[in-house]
């Protein structure tokens, strides 16, 4: 340990006396690694394929923004929402064993659906149980990936087509983030939006994507991907900043570095990364610096404090030149094998109170209405009891938020959660009747794409939609 | 920052009277071109005249060394790349499969009682039980790692290791963070099988208490029906996904088999996890363990609450209860099955055969290792030799591996320098090795030889046994929007580069650089601050404080700055960085009145950042 020291000689000069005895094959040497050479040979030059005209977008001026939240990991969402009807809820208590809720202990929700059936939300979710009864969320119920609508017997019996990798993490949250099951090279949903729709924000030189959890599928398409900012705004080269003469030079000789074409796919990409973030960067932090502070609360939770950068993002929005935005916010700790009830208890009441935080800010910048919330999940969780936790399962329940939802309703058919019914394939795992094409097709036309265009962000909506025909689901006052 | 104000002064220096160019006494492969005129010298590439005046042909089998190590440690210093380039690198491989092996949970020990000690010096040890500030937390185990990566010179085995612990994840992002010692003993696993058996490896992953918790298949339970309770299927899946055979039935080169229909074939279904989650019922601890009460000799009672980290022995295997081990035939893959009657752990043996003993799991370990240490895009052909060896080591072993990194290591594919140049070769270097890579090249050290870290300031994106779920830090699939996507390869790493992190490493770099401050070690605090917090960072004390080494590049750097920046190339760019990146750099630095030190820390800086060394060829 501690230093060396070395006594060595200017590497050049060594080299000449190993040449003698070392005989084998020597590299070529680097040559002109940069500079855009002829390789096309791999379709590469696709990439540069031409931005999109303005169509596809209406009404075409209106701020619109949708903000996804990944509840990473499988969210135990038949948890979350609970029948309390007497016989549900009986249901419920024997095919969950110890896993089960106390019914006394959850919050009431205002809404009986056509059979009659009564349901509860989550114990630490009080501020959503309250924006339900509000009418600013809505519960989507038994939704998950589907190619086409399926029965038991044709899943039992694997003679219709299924979604790849079922009940495996990172299929299924990929799925939820292309809603194209059948096919694991997929471009995002979000991202396939923001193709259509960015041609129609003014400045082109930041993406409508916004991520606070870094890179992700959903916001990834063809022609637009995400730009990462985290909870204190976006990151920029700090020499860059500087306007001291060694800045100056320190950064044209950064620039001379950075600023070149490689025929190097992976320096490329690199290169293109870095070029693009910093030019994002300058744009959006010189409007972040401009924004009056909102007044709204947040938690110092790290999605409460996500939440509020998505929302100083969103007031600034005029300053960047967005009508349409997308957020990405993942908020993981929901794949509880063990220890679930307190796990999950303890991540939902941080998202309870985050989005009621948010949902504040947004009324407080008079816009509840054009921001749509709506959480994502890799899949629910076996009704069944693992002993301590609960499994990979299938179809579950989501929640939409803001001032467009048509809320206080349950959108779908809450399942049976009898053991043997004709949706339980077997260990409490729920075949789900809804897609998620339907739920996220609504959300696109409410953005306001065309509905022409949903087959070609959705190709599977045709099996569940016909586009044209007024909303898939309902859940939005579109 | 005061070395700026030299810096500086001759910027303005330089530009104002026009000089750019130091004047040299040129000679011969130095590097200089200027005013010499060379036709030919000797024949093929190197012959080029040219290259023998710039150095370029004279320096080649270092280049060649410098990539290779690039390929197999986690950084290297220039003895180590010397010793390489006069040697013929099985041989360094075989030499350093004998070092003497380290040990993390010793070191996490020695690092936790270090502090603890001093705690008891101030305090008194009255104090101590309960104190969750002296519990064993993770971040002893990363002082440790740091402490053991600094120090080690069985460098190919750190490289290994760290790809194992990419495979075969479990993550601190868990309460694993409440137990420095089990993620040690875990590292432990990976470091000391990373030359031996494949299954042994699986073996001792698979009995793990820190996979048992992070699996959540310790204290699994069998079947209960009449309170609807199933066998955890967590480590079931992930066993097959992640650490054997992948989804898809492969060919040996890795590529997928295809049905009639032309469609891939799944390797298993549902119904095979759930028969694997019975084979994995009945392990519990071996023992608890508490940092002050001995609880060796307490009986081990299943089920209890506290049958888990941080209050079991997580040093121990798992142990099988078999009252709690699911009992009948549990049906495997490929038609086999385990008999009636055998033990839990009869059991395990033999499902871990079955997936040990199937096709895929000579491509699919095959293939990682590649990608953790050469390329993200191998050829088939590539895949299918190193899934040979896999297959067998030549003395009819099926998963020796030693035998399958020296055929990564030493395979056409990763040797030819035509690779090089190949557009789409390479793979982006993971951001904790360029950072390990730094400390390796300029040889980091302090007085104390405490090389206690925490990581460094960007660590939270990625610092081993630190990744955000199973799936480690990316997924091996990902491919980034643009050229790799559009051309159907694949970039994992670049699951990490966001907007955000690809501007951090920027910044990361120039601070590290001008403020001198490559490493933050952690000390105690002095005696009058001593409180809690009771450590400070290294650089509060001259002992612990860490330095690089640069004498060597700054004796160069006055002498020569090209060759100065040609050093860097090996040391850091794997003797790969592009002669206009080069050229670039000197001609930034090669400044008469800049000093040689400062001329370093700027190529230092330009390389670190450049799509050159970013990118591993």
């Amino acid at each position: 340990m501690g230093h060396k020291h070395h006594d060595k000689k200017p590497t050049t000069r060594m080299g000449m006396t190993r040449r003698k005895f070392l005989g084998s094959a020597a590299c070529a040497a680097v040559g002109s690694t940069t500079f855009l050479s002829s390789f096309t040979s791999l379709g590469m030059m696709n990439s540069l394929a031409a931005p999109r005209p303005v169509f596809g977008m209406s009404p075409p001026n209106e701020y619109k923004a949708l903000v996804c939240i990944l509840l990473a990991g499988g969210n135990d969402s038949f948890n979350m929402v609970v029948p309390t009807q007497t016989d549900q809820y009986n249901d419920y208590a024997t095919s969950r064993s110890n896993v089960a809720l106390t019914a006394g202990d959850l919050l009431s929700l205002n809404y009986t659906d056509t059979q009659g059936g009564t349901y509860g939300m989550h114990p630490s979710m009080p501020e959503v149980a309250n924006m339900f009864n509000d009418g600013k969320a809505a519960i989507i119920s038994n939704i998950g990936t589907l190619i086409e609508p399926v029965t038991k017997n044709q899943v039992l019996s694997e003679t219709a087509p299924l979604p790849l990798g079922l009940r495996s993490h990172a299929d299924q949250a990929r799925h939820w983030q292309t809603s194209l099951p059948q096919n694991r090279q997929a471009k995002g949903w979000g991202g396939k939006i923001a193709d259509i729709l960015a041609a129609g924000n003014t400045n082109q030189d930041i993406s409508m994507n916004l991520s606070l959890s870094g890179t992700n599928l959903w916001q990834a398409g063809e022609s637009v991907d995400e730009f990462t900012i985290t909870p204190q705004g976006s990151v920029g080269i700090s020499i860059l900043e500087g306007t001291e003469p060694f800045d100056v030079i320190l950064g044209q000789g950064l620039e001379n570095i950075l600023d070149q074409t490689y025929n190097d796919v992976l320096k490329q990409t690199y290169v293109n990364k870095v070029q693009e973030s910093q030019i994002q960067h300058e744009i959006f932090t010189t409007a972040l610096e401009n924004l009056t502070p909102l007044s709204t609360q947040f938690s110092q939770t790290q999605i409460s404090r996500q939440l509020r950068m998505v929302a100083d993002s969103i007031a600034i929005a005029g300053d960047l030149g967005m009508s349409r935005q997308t957020f990405y916010v993942k908020f993981g700790g929901f794949d509880n094998h063990g220890e679930l009830l307190n796990n999950h208890s303890g991540r939902l009441a941080l998202f309870s109170a985050a989005i009621n935080e948010f949902y504040q800010a947004m009324d407080e910048l008079g816009i509840s209405d054009n921001v749509t919330t709506f959480t994502v999940s890799d899949f629910a969780r076996t009704l069944t009891s693992n002993g301590y936790g609960t499994d990979h399962a299938w179809g579950g329940n989501a929640l939409v938020f803001g001032g467009s939802v048509n809320g206080g309703q349950i959108y779908g058919q809450y399942p049976s959660l009898a053991l043997g019914n004709d949706l339980e394939i077997g260990n409490g795992v729920i075949l789900p009747e809804l897609c998620t094409d339907e739920y996220f097709a609504e959300l696109a036309l409410w953005l306001g794409v065309e509905p022409t265009y949903l087959e070609d962000i959705f190709p599977n909506i045709g099996n569940f939609y016909s586009p044209g025909t007024g909303n898939p689901i309902g859940f939005l006052n579109i | 920052m005061k070395k700026i104000s030299s810096l500086l002064i001759a910027f303005i220096w330089a530009s104002l009277i026009g000089i750019s160019q130091t004047p040299h006494t040129d000679y011969i492969g130095a590097g200089h071109t200027s005013g010499v005129t060379l036709t030919t010298s000797g024949t093929g590439f190197f012959g080029e005249g040219e290259n023998t005046i710039n150095g370029t042909g004279l320096n080649q089998h270092m280049r060649d060394a410098a990539r290779f190590l690039g390929q197999s440690t986690v950084g290297a210093n220039f003895e180590v790349l010397e010793e390489l380039s006069t040697q013929s690198y099985e041989v360094w491989i075989d030499d350093q499969m004998q070092i003497p092996e380290m040990s993390y949970v010793d070191t996490s020990k020695m690092v936790w009682n270090h502090f603890v000690q001093a705690y008891i010096d101030q305090w008194g040890s009255v104090l101590i039980e309960g104190n969750e500030d002296i519990s064993p937390f993770s971040f002893y185990f990363r002082m440790a790692w740091w402490h053991n990566v600094i120090h080690g010179e069985d460098l190919l085995r750190q490289k290994v290791a760290l790809a194992l612990s990419e495979l075969l994840v479990v993550s601190e992002d868990s309460k694993l963070n409440a137990d420095a010692f089990a993620l040690a003993s875990y590292y432990d696993v990976l470091y000391k099988n990373a030359f031996g058996n494949y299954r042994d490896l699986l073996e001792e992953v698979t009995y793990h208490p820190a996979m048992g918790y992070y699996l959540s298949s310790i204290n699994n339970e069998p079947t209960n029906e009449a309170e609807n309770i199933h066998p955890d299927e967590n480590y079931a899946r992930e066993i097959m996904q992640l650490f054997t055979i992948g989804l898809y039935e492969l060919n040996q080169d890795g590529t997928l088999i295809l049905d009639e229909d032309e469609m891939p074939i799944e390797t298993y279904d549902n119904n095979d996890i759930a028969e694997f989650s019975r084979v994995f019922t009945g392990l519990g601890p071996a023992g608890y363990w508490n940092p002050w009460v001995d609880y060796s000799e307490e009986d081990v009672i299943w089920g209890v609450w506290y049958n888990t980290v941080p209050f079991i022995d997580a040093t121990q295997s798992m142990v099988m209860f078999e009252d709690y081990h699911e009992v009948g035939v549990k049906h495997l893959l490929n038609g086999a099955e385990t008999p009636t009657g055998a033990s839990g752990e009869e059991d395990i043996d033999i499902a871990l055969d079955n997936l040990f003993y199937h096709q895929n799991i000579a491509p699919f370990v095959s293939k990682h290792l590649i990608m953790r240490l050469v390329k993200s895009n191998p050829t088939p052909e590539y895949v299918g030799r190193v899934a040979a060896v896999f297959e067998n080591n030549g003395e009819g072993v099926k998963g020796d591996l030693g035998a399958v990194v020296k055929a990564v290591l030493l395979d056409d594919e990763a040797r030819n320098c035509e690779w090089i140049s190949t557009p789409y070769s390479g793979k982006m270097r993971e951001p904790m090795i360029r950072y390990i890579q730094l400390l390796k090249a300029f040889d980091a050290h302090n007085n104390s030889g405490k090389m206690f870290s925490l990581g460094w300031n960007t660590s939270d994106i990625q610092h081993p046994l630190n990744s955000p779920s199973v799936f480690n830090f990316f997924l091996p699939s990902y491919a980034p929007s643009g050229p790799i996507a559009d051309s159907l390869l694949v970039a994992p790493e670049f699951e990490l580069l966001n907007s955000t992190v690809a501007v951090e490493y920027i910044n990361m770099s120039f601070d590290m650089i001008w403020s001198e401050n490559y490493m933050e070690s952690v000390t105690l605090a002095s005696q009058e601050d001593i409180g809690l917090p009771w450590w400070d960072m290294g650089f509060f004390n001259p002992d612990d404080r860490v330095y690089l080494d640069f004498q060597d590049e700054n004796n160069l750097a006055g002498l020569d700055p090209s060759a100065m920046v040609e050093r860097l190339n090996l040391l850091l760019g794997g003797g790969t960085l592009s002669s206009e990146t080069m050229q670039t750099i000197i001609e930034i630095i090669d400044v008469e009145y800049l000093e040689p030190a400062d001329r370093v820390k700027l190529a230092l800086y330009f390389i670190l950042i450049s799509p050159d060394y970013v990118i591993q060829k």
